[in-house]
């Protein structure tokens, strides 16, 4: 029973990582808290819906597709709104992505209606009976995705030019820029990615959860959470805090009762941020 | 007249940077003392121990007699320190009125009353003609003229002034030694931090000088400028210490 | 003496107040359809919520996205003791208002030592935890929610009426007071002391002002000024739930209230809401048949104002913006001529 939720709260842990490393991502390099986080990644578990419904893709299979739309969505998004955004002050950055959330979520609700939507024909189902473990493939195949995007994440900040330049961009705006690091780009990079892998996360979840338009609101305040659990703009450390939200979200939601499992993850945030307020790994 | 301020073997770490060690020096009520060092000495940080913007690792800071080791930086404003910053911290959206008007609310309750002070001090420091403009349009010299005249507006016992000269040329130089005199002729304590050697020797009484963490050694402006281990510093860090 | 000084030095301010609420004192009584009295009300609630979180917001600089709270419990409490005790508003939003101001003040304390997103985000965990507890607690209703209406009280002491005008006048006086509360701590060393934390907070210790302080008294206050508004709300209604507690609902659109009418400023929340209010209100009843649609045209007025107008409506009004854009228009006038 055990291993049975902690594989579960392993595979939500991974999306909620996802959705967490993105806000850290543009945490760490523009310095806004990003409010659309969770718009973005409904929007993807939109589009997973239509290219299957439409064209019997299978999620995983749009991912990259849906990866890429998102990514050009976010890069607009930035050039046109945020840029500007920037230039003003700190408050009205962040009020901007809010907005922009609220007229995505209801645009939605206006457009599609709000009634809720699963996947119809999906690649993967049944489950694998491993003895001391049911793992159903519906939560195996997001799991998977989740891990190899975030792999790649990783291995993109860290081993390739433009995302070594992004992270230098991060830490110090002046110097990246003096180095002849166009930090525009590497902002506009970073949100576009951001987008991105919200959609990675969009997709993943569609083979185990609804979909409507106001899906993607608790997803955005746990992963508000699960990045100040990891500390300031540090994606590695957004990426534990998301699996240690998935856990407790799964714990308190199997041992306890599903109403109160919100209430102590709350609580365990208020008491990390009260007594390390750089949080657990923070510099 | 007593020493005003007592540094006591002032020691601070940065985690294992040994940034200050075992600092001992004072700073006689009414005089101007400089400290003097070259880059990365720590001088700053001790001032930041001195106005507890941080903790001190071990040592104690005396503010006329009284052990403000663990005070809190508003705390020793109100006792009657004083304290500029290298880079000007202004209140930006303020007017430079307004920013003085913060420094004298800290023994005045009345916003009249703080106003009026403002504005004396604001003639004082030269600044009366951009009372009502915003501080962020002033510019690097009347910013660093508007970081004393704060400091002052809240009746400081001690002055202390991190680089005041950086990035000043001949004539305003001059400026900021008359004012530095001006203020210290109020019966105002000064410590500063100088790289302009010229500067320390023509203001102050008395020079500490600071290498790598220590002092090296005080004394009066000629004594320190002919010692041949602060030469040495100080051509060792490119820094040129016997101008006349 | 001392009364002519202070009229002397604040001029400007009370003309624009005698005009604004002449306006809307005499204005509303020709106005005879309910919807516009309704917003009308609505526009003067959620000013007071916008001016509460001025204060800690705008002139402190500690952007709080988590005041849905203060207004749960002003909401609550009135609600509540008028269920149980009948108990008349005029007293019982005290009491709001002073269970806010403990709860403001023993929350405050640790959360203010945080900076920025982080002290935000706290502040939305904490919204989110109390909704939980709300949702569960079936002393208050739980997720039903509490509704009450007593047609035997008297309609002063229960703020019952059967037209809207009375109620919109019992909520005009509030926010005239919340109004005058801005500008007195505005003209204030205490107002001094906040806008100076929120410009520089170091330079502000270095300065005399314990930061810690003032910023959890600026917390308490307004705390307890959306409380009051939270209160007038409930009552209202006649109804609350725990749905007001969602964080990402209420809360912000305090803020953004305050935003959009101009942060630090005494007029700015109130221009704010009154804009923002009757556009949702009448968005919300023109297109009732595309819902969310009043919130898609929100959102794209609060994005056309943080592009265009930063400094947010009270920029438009301010006279130095006006002499500008007369100055272009003249220079441009001159260049093409």
């Amino acid at each position: 029973m055990l291993i049975q939720v902690l594989f579960e709260g392993l595979v939500m842990g991974t999306i909620y990582a996802l959705i967490a490393m993105g806000i850290a991502l543009v945490w760490g390099v523009t310095n806004i808290l990003s409010f659309s986080q969770g718009e973005f990644m409904m929007l993807s578990m939109y589009l997973a819906f239509y290219f299957n419904t439409l064209f019997g893709l299978d999620p995983v299979a749009s991912i990259p597709l849906v990866m890429a739309i998102m990514f050009l969505f976010g890069a607009i998004v930035y050039k046109t709104l945020i840029s500007r955004a920037l230039k003003g002050p700190k408050l009205s950055q962040r009020l901007i992505t809010f907005a922009l959330g609220m007229v995505i979520t209801n645009g939605m609700l206006m457009t599609v209606g709000g009634q809720y939507r699963s996947i119809p024909n999906l690649m993967f189902q049944g489950s694998i009976d491993l003895g001391f473990l049911m793992v159903s493939r519906q939560k195996l195949v997001p799991l998977a995705v989740s891990l190899i995007v975030t792999g790649l994440l990783f291995l993109f900040m860290d081993k390739t030019k433009v995302g070594k330049s992004i992270r230098a961009t991060a830490q110090d705006k002046e110097a990246a820029g003096l180095m002849g690091i166009n930090t525009e780009n590497a902002y506009m990079l970073a949100f576009g990615i951001s987008t991105a892998i919200a959609g990675a996360a969009g997709c993943s979840l569609t083979y185990y959860y609804y979909i409507y338009p106001a899906v993607g609101a608790p997803f955005l305040i746990f992963g508000f959470i699960a990045v100040c659990l990891g500390g300031f703009g540090n994606i590695a450390g957004a990426f534990l805090g998301g699996l240690i939200m998935g856990m407790v979200d799964l714990f308190t939601g199997s041992y306890l009762s599903t109403t109160y499992k919100y209430l102590a993850v709350c609580v365990i945030f208020m008491l990390t941020v009260s007594f390390k307020p750089k949080g657990l790994f923070g510099r | 007249m007593g020493a005003l301020l007592e540094v006591r073997n002032a020691t601070k770490y940065f985690g294992g940077l040994k940034a200050n060690e075992d600092i001992s020096f004072e700073a006689e009520a009414g005089s101007i003392v400089g400290i003097v060092g070259p880059n990365g000495a720590g001088k700053t940080t001790l001032f930041n121990s001195i106005s507890r913007t941080h903790p001190l690792t071990s040592g104690q800071i005396i503010f006329n007699g009284e052990d403000v080791t663990k005070r809190k930086p508003f705390e020793v404003c109100k006792l009657g320190m004083g304290r500029t910053y290298q880079i000007p911290q202004a209140m930006e959206d303020m007017t430079t009125l307004e920013n003085i008007m913060v420094g004298a609310l800290c023994h005045r309750s009345s916003v009249k009353a703080a106003e009026e002070r403002a504005k004396e001090i604001s003639e004082f420091c030269d600044l009366s003609e951009f009372n009502n403009a915003t501080a962020s349009s002033l510019n690097v010299m009347q910013k660093k003229r508007l970081e004393i005249a704060r400091a002052l507006a809240g009746d400081p016992k001690l002055l202390l002034l991190d680089e005041t000269m950086a990035g000043l040329n001949g004539i305003e130089r001059t400026n900021a030694i008359n004012l530095i005199r001006k203020i210290n002729a109020n019966g105002i304590t000064i410590l500063m931090i100088e790289h302009v050697m010229k500067v320390v020797m023509s203001v102050s009484e008395k020079v500490v000088v600071i290498v790598s963490g220590r002092k090296l050694m005080e004394g009066n402006p000629n004594e320190v400028t002919s010692n041949p281990e602060v030469i040495n510093a100080y051509l060792g860090g490119g820094h040129n210490a016997g101008c006349q | 003496m001392k009364l002519r000084a202070s009229y002397n030095r604040h001029r400007e301010f009370l003309t624009t107040f005698m005009i604004v609420m002449a306006v809307l004192i005499i204005v509303p009584m020709f106005i005879m359809r309910e919807f516009a009295m309704n917003v009308l009300i609505l526009c003067t609630i959620w000013s007071i919520m916008g001016i509460g979180w001025n204060i800690i917001g705008g002139y402190a600089g500690q952007i709080s996205n988590g005041h849905a709270l203060f207004y749960a419990i002003g909401a609550y409490v009135g609600a509540m003791t008028m269920k149980w005790f009948q108990m008349t508003p005029w007293i019982s939003m005290w009491i709001g208002v002073l269970l806010s101001m403990v709860i403001a003040f023993v929350i405050g304390t640790p959360l203010l030592r945080l900076r920025d997103h982080y002290f935000a985000i706290s502040t939305m965990a904490l919204v989110e935890c109390t909704r939980i507890i709300f949702l569960n607690w079936k002393l208050i209703g739980a997720a039903t929610g509490v509704s009450f209406f007593y047609k035997k009280l008297p309609t002063w002491y229960s703020w019952q009426f059967a037209n809207k005008h009375p109620f919109y006048y019992i909520s005009l006086g509030f926010m005239a007071l919340c109004i005058i509360l801005t500008k007195a701590i505005e003209s204030s060393k205490f107002g001094y002391y906040c806008r100076a934390i929120k410009a520089n907070q170091e330079s502000a210790e270095s300065s005399g002002i314990d930061a810690a302080k003032y910023k959890r008294r600026a917390y308490m206050i307004s705390a307890a000024v959306v409380s009051v508004g939270g209160a007038l709300h409930a009552q209202y209604l006649q109804y609350i739930d725990p749905a007001v507690l969602l964080p990402l609902s209420n809360s912000m659109l305090i803020v953004l209230v305050c935003v959009m009418g101009g942060v630090g400023t005494v007029w700015g929340p109130v221009l704010g809401a009154f804009l923002m209010i009757t556009i949702n209100e009448y968005a919300r009843s023109f297109f009732v048949q595309f819902s969310g649609l009043n919130l898609v045209i929100y959102g794209i007025l609060v994005i056309f104002i943080v592009l265009f107008l930063p400094k947010g409506l009270i920029s438009l009004v301010k006279k130095d913006t006006l002499i500008n854009i007369s100055r272009k228009l003249m220079k441009k006038l001159r260049a093409t001529s």
